[in-house]
């Protein structure tokens, strides 16, 4: 189903399948890189950073599994983009460029706090295991390894308590949404 | 059908949430990888559960510094008990606080010009004190919310539920408080709020406080407390209170105790919910209106509860997820607590 290129395409081929794989696979695109960088905004950002690069590509550049190689190229640009933002987050902070005393809306407000209390609830559900794992990862931003060694389990154990704990937390979250 | 259907969606959202996990892990192998994005592009029911687990994970990641040390106190502290504030969490606590302090005095000139807006929270039944950037403090009584917003302008905070005693450091920006109706000024000051939906109560320990209600009255409805006065704002009537208040009373919840001076039994019972382990309901309505004066302890609420068809005409039936009054009628035989 892929097809291959050869070095000897006449110059416009490689926009053209660039353009059609975008077409096809632009909203898996999207959904990888949102899964990576926890932002949709960022995704759709690195998403156009994706297409560049595929658009810049020597002509001679062979490519086995075009939908491989967009994966692969979205995977090596959200690295960076995650090492961006730890660099942004350790610089200084500009205080005049602080957004910090905006003042929230009290809808806002109330619905942040209900949106933790249920979250909270939903978690209190859960196995001990289950939960931490999740917190741990999910709100803690702790990598996969890391938390296997705390909790002195198997890296595959920790995705699959989270897993477990976002999978009821949507479907209490779910819930709670459709009885409004 | 229906049930059907259901189950179909849950299975999905399973799916949606493992693969979640699975693209997590940074060392996916392609084949894994291929394979998810043949499962999202299958059926658009797919995509929609994969973007909502998207969602939640995504709003999870953002919440605000307070609340994120509240979720990992709970369920992932070192321990990894789950009941409580650990050590751990207040050590983090008190870290965090030195951290906004200190990059409060790094910036200099701006001190407290540091952070987002921080809510805090306590427990049902717990306490918590905080001590803000500026060396003001304020201490949570049971299931109470504030926010702390420090501007270039004023210091201000929001208490959304239950009831708190500040104590204000002086500093040329006010210090404000907001509780629903109410705008609470502080003048050099230490005083608690209690506020219970819009019904609040200022209490005035030392120094002096100016309340205005929010609603645009003008200057007309400002008043100025001073120590040992109160003001409570009814709803109903809209109308301000002052009051003589022992300072001692006002602030008796900090030592266990909840001191209540012709308070209606629906503010009462409310207020005596957020340490009450099963929570206390009025079957009649009416009932909230009648008015009670005395001291509840917050550790013996069930036989505070148990007393009550001695002054009031109620009868208590307890089940158990919650103590319910309902009003007495003549055929009843009186209490039934427990």
């Amino acid at each position: 189903m892929d097809p291959s290129e050869t070095g000897a395409s006449p110059p416009g081929t490689r926009a053209a399948q660039v353009v059609a794989l975008f077409r096809e696979h632009n909203a898996a695109l999207v959904a990888f890189l949102r899964v990576r960088l926890n932002s949709l905004a960022d995704a759709q950002e690195v998403a156009q950073e994706v297409y560049l690069k595929l658009l810049s590509l020597d002509e001679g550049t062979k490519i086995d599994s075009p939908r491989a190689f967009l994966f692969r190229a979205a995977a090596n640009l959200a690295v960076d983009r995650l090492r961006m933002r730890n660099v942004r987050a350790t610089a200084p902070a500009d205080p005049d460029n602080d957004d910090w005393h905006v003042t929230p809306m009290p809808e806002q407000h109330t619905s942040a706090h209900e949106q933790w209390r249920d979250l909270r609830q939903a978690l209190d559900e859960l196995p001990p295991k289950t939960s931490r794992a999740f917190v741990m990862h999910v709100i803690d931003g702790r990598d996969f390894a890391a938390i296997a060694r705390e909790m002195n389990l198997s890296e595959r154990m920790v995705r699959y308590h989270v897993g477990n704990a976002l999978a009821h937390c949507r479907q209490r979250r779910d819930h709670a949404e459709n009885s409004q | 059908m229906t049930a059907t259907f259901y189950s179909f969606d849950r299975q999905i959202e399973h799916a949606a949430a493992d693969w979640w996990a699975r693209l997590r892990d940074p060392a996916l192998p392609e084949p894994a990888l291929l394979q998810w994005s043949e499962w999202l592009e299958a059926d658009p029911r797919h995509a929609a559960a994969f973007d909502r687990a998207c969602a939640l994970a995504e709003s999870a990641s953002t919440m605000d510094a307070a609340t994120r040390s509240a979720f990992v106190g709970r369920f992932a502290s070192a321990r990894g008990g789950r009941r409580g504030p650990s050590r751990f969490v207040l050590s983090l606590a008190a870290a965090v606080a030195l951290v906004v302090l200190g990059a409060g005095l790094f910036l200099g000139l701006r001190p407290g010009l540091s952070g987002a807006p921080q809510q805090y929270t306590s427990e049902r039944a717990g306490h918590r004190d905080i001590d803000l950037p500026d060396g003001s403090s304020i201490e949570l009584g049971g299931a109470t919310s504030v926010t702390a917003r420090y501007g270039r302008d004023e210091r201000a905070i929001d208490l959304e539920s239950g009831e708190a005693f500040f104590r204000v450091a002086h500093a040329e920006r006010p210090f404000v408080v907001n509780a629903g109706p109410l705008r609470i000024r502080d003048l050099g000051t230490a005083f608690n709020v209690r506020r219970t939906g819009d019904r609040v109560t200022v209490a005035v320990t030392e120094g002096r406080v100016r309340v205005s209600p929010l609603a645009g009255q003008g200057d007309a409805a400002t008043v100025e407390l001073g120590a040992g006065r109160e003001v409570s704002f009814d709803p109903e009537t809209q109308a301000m209170r002052i009051l003589d208040v022992d300072p001692a009373t006002a602030t008796a919840w900090r030592g266990h105790r909840l001191e209540f001076v012709n308070e209606p039994l629906s503010s009462v019972v409310e207020n005596v919910n957020r340490y009450s382990a099963r929570p206390i309901r009025l079957a009649d309505p009416s009932l909230g209106r009648m008015t009670f004066t005395g001291t509840v302890q917050v550790d013996t609420i069930d036989s505070w509860v148990a007393a009550l068809p001695r002054v009031f005409p109620v009868r208590v039936d307890a089940y158990p997820d919650r103590l319910e009054l309902a009003r007495q009628t003549t055929a009843a035989r009186g209490a039934r607590p427990r």
